[in-house]
């Protein structure tokens, strides 16, 4: 397992060639995942090869055990599909670049201590820095957080720093509660929400993913994960020790708002590709409220709780990478058989790739958390240990849970409104395109790996058992007990007495009710169906040159983000060229915030106005004034009681 | 083995099935009396609803399998939300499946089927329709999941059995909390739709169900009765736990919960229909509606564990 993970390692350096880039990838496709999966279901016992070279008394280790070799299997998914995408010219330009990506990632993952660890990070930021792609100055800063980070964790008092991960393990509860421990902590959510897009650096990832080569896409995914997996090792692994109460509440709160704007964001993108950086924020985001949640409960020294919030953090990496990947190889197939990535370009694809709308759907319906996908399996085990949190705490804690809460179920109804909106956008309604109408379906070796991913996102949704054997190892290490509940392969449950998620007699109860109906139907329905055209809304009839309608008449994607922006009274983005040029490095964020400032400012809204937005002219939203005022009050007091 | 749970569930199946369009005369007819009108008769539901499924629908021509899958899909995903709810009696064949956030899950989908095949002909009314539709569900989720924390703390779980077993066997202590819940459920039921029959401004439901026609149309009002019954239903079993019958309880105790559950959904259903007939529920103050009722439940949710940290 080690030497096929080293394999993409090795392989990398400045290789350009995009035969040689595509096969070391397919290479180490096809090494790693059976590897992996053999590694993570015969118990992911943690492994140790101790480097011959090095600064003295300082020899590298590589690592493995069960919470990075489910990252490792899932970065090996992602260069199996990134391989089978035949890159285009202007992508070939950078083949080396997607190889040393995947290599940065898998070192990271197999690091054994500080050194190798940063020098993963380092080797992703390089590649993104030759590549000339935005953030790359983000993840620099996110490599001097994360040496700063691990040089905190690993002091002690009089003692020279240690720098292997089981020397920093065995350093015992050094001061975590401290204000070193504190800053050790927040250089952590800096240099690993730089890389999963955290909340002050939610808008890298989406802006980033619009510009880099389809063929990359997949390999995004997995590199995203990869600030989830710093999360859980710097977090939960590394310090050894129970942290204080806060970190977990602080963690939640910022997670759920991530997971938040990035449901907003993922309502909102005009570009498929848009869409996969903005889920994918999101996703990061319900993970690490499930991390959060493990923190809390670690703190408060309640095992079980802590292995259902981490076995539900997993299985949402795993069902989301999955869904990413699986919607990056949509999209290429989209993009090569439609000729657009574009929403407000694309439509009815459901009729000409039929094969790539069903995978597709599939992906949606994972990404949109709907049952019985495997999002809504990982999102109800996060649920369920939100909803048990806040005895792990007082008032503080249970306050912070509830917000998150709040938060975090107004992510998965947003993400549930984003999936739909790609779908009766892009693969439903009417062509907005002659090309798309005459767009052809994915060529078969890209159609055939989509309908195997396809497969196994469905078997993961329909048997959740499948994954926690996957990611059990991990809790079982850290924790000592064991995810999944009573139920064995039907379902999970939070604890062995209490009722669970059933997913399987959930959908035969759909299948029998279903065929009591077509039953019904067969019966009292033999009559034909009339055809026509479909109403055309009042709308003056389309010229004869316009076979399919005129696009206009029909629901765009800017009307379909609309009802969000009114919803939620945020000012309507417009898709304008100045987010495309977007100022990136470490500054990036801060300028196009300025910048946005100074637009909104030309607007001029008059002053009186301003004052009638603020206060609300409906009795709902008096009321709604009202309570924001009384919960204010409670927490004061709640806080003063603490 | 024991055949009673199913014996139940069947019970409970038929009287979600005749109830659901008598809820929506009873609601028409409450709607129609407090507007002024004599009121449709209680029964003009099920005989739109007959009358209906007789018929073919007519098909746009640029349809595709969406169209003909998403009224089954639509009605048994609603259908079997209707199962999970208890109504007269607890300790249904369905109680293990029973969970809060499963059902908010199921609903979902019920309505993701229901507006997916409102977009698949292109027509933009409809389209409309689907994205309100979809919205007013999103934006309910908050207040849903604030209340499965109020349950959560009280009972140890969201599996709906197990909270109304609870219930039954201590009397709910804050009083306060659980009201600004029931509040906050009320609001989330209101948001889905349906409510009045001719609603202002053309609400989302006429929107989304501008291009169905025939058995279809009756699948999808069909699919919407049951939701707004499971509404009554789980906020009369949740807040107003009185006379449901236990498990192991015989026919005695299940005429009383039956008795006791017609009592509440009558009250509650014409509740929320006087409620609804007011001008202020016109679609744009939905999202303030619901988003209200998340701040409520939050505020519900706030007050419990300060409550319980008193103690």
């Amino acid at each position: 397992m080690l030497g096929a993970a080293l394999f993409s390692v090795v392989g990398s350096g400045a290789l350009s060639d995009v035969a040689v880039t595509r096969g070391t990838l397919g290479a180490t496709a096809i090494i790693g995942i059976p590897l992996g999966m053999i590694f993570l279901l015969s118990g992911g016992e943690p492994a140790a090869l101790p480097l011959p070279v090095g600064l003295p008394g300082y020899g590298l280790i590589l690592a493995i055990d069960g919470i990075s070799g489910l990252f490792l299997l899932l970065l090996f998914v992602a260069c199996g599909a990134a391989a089978l995408l035949r890159p285009s010219d202007r992508a070939a330009a950078s083949a080396g670049e997607a190889l040393s990506l995947a290599a940065g990632t898998g070192l990271t993952l197999l690091a054994g201590d500080s050194f190798l660890l940063l020098l993963g990070v380092g080797l992703i930021a390089a590649a993104l820095r030759l590549g000339g792609r935005g953030g790359a100055g983000l993840i620099g800063f996110s490599l001097v957080a994360l040496a700063a980070a691990l040089t905190l964790l690993a002091a002690q008092p009089g003692l020279m720093p240690q720098f292997g991960f089981p020397a920093i393990r065995g350093a015992g509860p050094a001061a975590l509660a401290s204000p070193w421990g504190g800053a050790a902590f927040v250089l952590t959510l800096l240099g690993a929400g730089c890389l999963s897009g955290l909340l002050p650096f939610h808008a890298v990832l989406p802006v980033a993913l619009r510009r880099i080569p389809a063929s990359f896409v997949p390999l995004s995914g997995a590199v995203a994960r990869l600030g989830v997996y710093l999360l859980i090792r710097l977090l939960l692994d590394l310090p050894g020790a129970a942290p204080p109460l806060w970190w977990g509440s602080g963690l939640i709160l910022l997670a759920a708002g991530s997971a938040v704007i990035g449901a907003i964001r993922a309502t909102d993108e005009g570009d498929l590709q848009g869409v996969i950086g903005a889920v994918s924020v999101l996703n990061s985001g319900v993970a690490t409220v499930g991390i959060g949640v493990a923190l809390l409960a670690r703190a408060a020294d309640l095992p079980l709780l802590a292995t259902l919030a981490l076995g539900g953090g997993l299985l949402q990496v795993l069902g989301a990478t999955m869904g990413e990947i699986l919607l990056a190889l949509g999209t290429a197939a989209v993009e090569r058989g439609a000729g657009t990535r574009r929403l407000d370009r694309l439509g009815g694809l459901i009729h000409a790739m039929p094969r790539s709308t069903a995978c597709l759907g599939i992906s949606l319906a994972g990404i949109g958390f709907l049952p019985p996908g495997i999002g809504f399996a990982a999102a109800w085990m996060i649920l369920e240990a939100l909803l048990a949190a806040p005895r792990a705490g007082g008032f503080a804690v249970g306050a912070a849970v509830a917000v998150g809460l709040a938060l975090l179920a107004l992510a998965l109804g947003l993400a549930g409104y984003a999936a739909f909106r790609v779908a009766a956008i892009a693969l439903l309604g009417r062509p907005r395109s002659p090309r798309a109408a005459a767009a052809e379906e994915a060529p078969p070796g890209l159609a055939r790996t989509m309908q195997a991913l396809a497969a196994v996102t469905l078997v993961l949704g329909l048997a959740p058992a499948a994954g926690l054997a996957l990611i059990a190892s991990g809790p079982r290490e850290l924790f000592a007990a064991s995810t999944g509940g009573q139920y064995g392969w039907w379902g999970v449950a939070p604890a062995a007495e209490l009722p669970g998620y059933l997913p399987l007699p959930l959908l035969a109860l759909f299948g029998v009710i279903g065929a009591g109906l077509v039953w019904l139907a067969r019966i009292h329905l033999p009559r034909p169906e009339p055809r026509g055209m479909a109403w055309d809304g009042g709308f003056a009839a389309p010229p004869p040159w316009l076979p399919f309608g005129d696009p206009l008449t029909q629901y765009s994607p800017a009307s379909m983000a609309a009802p969000v922006a009114a919803a939620l009274a945020l000012p309507a983005r417009t898709a304008d060229a100045s987010e495309a040029d977007a100022p990136h490095g470490l500054a990036g964020p801060v300028l196009v915030g300025l910048r946005r400032a100074a637009r909104n400012r030309r607007r001029r809204v008059p002053r009186r106005r301003i004052w009638h937005r603020a206060w609300p002219d409906t009795p709902t939203g008096a009321l709604a004034l009202l309570l924001a005022v009384l919960l204010l009050l409670i927490a004061a007091g709640a806080w003063s009681l603490a | 083995m024991n055949a009673l749970p199913t014996v139940l569930l069947l019970l409970h199946a038929v009287l979600m099935v005749a109830a659901a369009p008598l809820l929506a005369g009873v609601i028409e007819h409450v709607n129609g009396r407090f507007s002024g009108g004599a009121g449709v008769p209680i029964l003009q539901p099920w005989r739109d609803l007959l009358r209906l499924s007789r018929k073919s629908p007519a098909l746009a021509e640029n349809m595709s399998a969406v169209t003909r899958l998403a009224p089954l899909a639509a009605l048994s995903v609603s259908g079997t939300a209707a199962l999970l709810v208890p109504s007269f009696t607890l300790g249904m064949a369905t109680a293990p499946l029973a969970d809060l956030i499963v059902l908010a899950g199921v609903l979902a989908l019920s309505r993701a089927a229901t507006a997916l095949a409102a977009s698949d002909a292109g027509e933009a009314l409809a389209g409309a329709g689907s994205s309100r539709t979809m919205l007013a569900g999103s934006l309910g989720l908050p207040a849903i999941l604030l209340v499965g924390l109020l349950f959560a703390q009280v009972a140890g779980t969201t599996n709906l059995d197990a909270i109304g077993a609870e219930l039954a066997e201590i009397p709910s202590g804050s009083g306060m909390a659980l009201g600004l819940g029931l509040l906050a459920l009320l609001g989330v039921a209101l948001g889905e739709g349906g409510w009045r029959r001719t609603e202002p401004l053309r609400g989302g439901e006429a929107l989304l169900l501008a291009e169905a026609s025939g058995w279809h149309l009756a699948a999808y009002r069909f699919a919407t009765m049951l939701r707004r019954l499971l509404w009554l239903d789980l906020i009369g079993m949740l807040f107003l736990p009185w006379g449901i019958a236990l498990p192991g309880t015989g026919p005695l105790a299940w005429l009383g919960g039956f008795a006791a559950w017609v009592l509440k959904t009558g009250l509650l259903g014409s509740g929320v229909a006087i409620g609804a007939a007011g001008a202020w529920m016109t679609p744009s103050r939905l999202p303030e509606l619901l988003g209200a009722a998340a701040m409520l439940a939050l505020l519900a949710a706030m007050l419990l564990l300060l409550g319980q940290r008193l103690a």
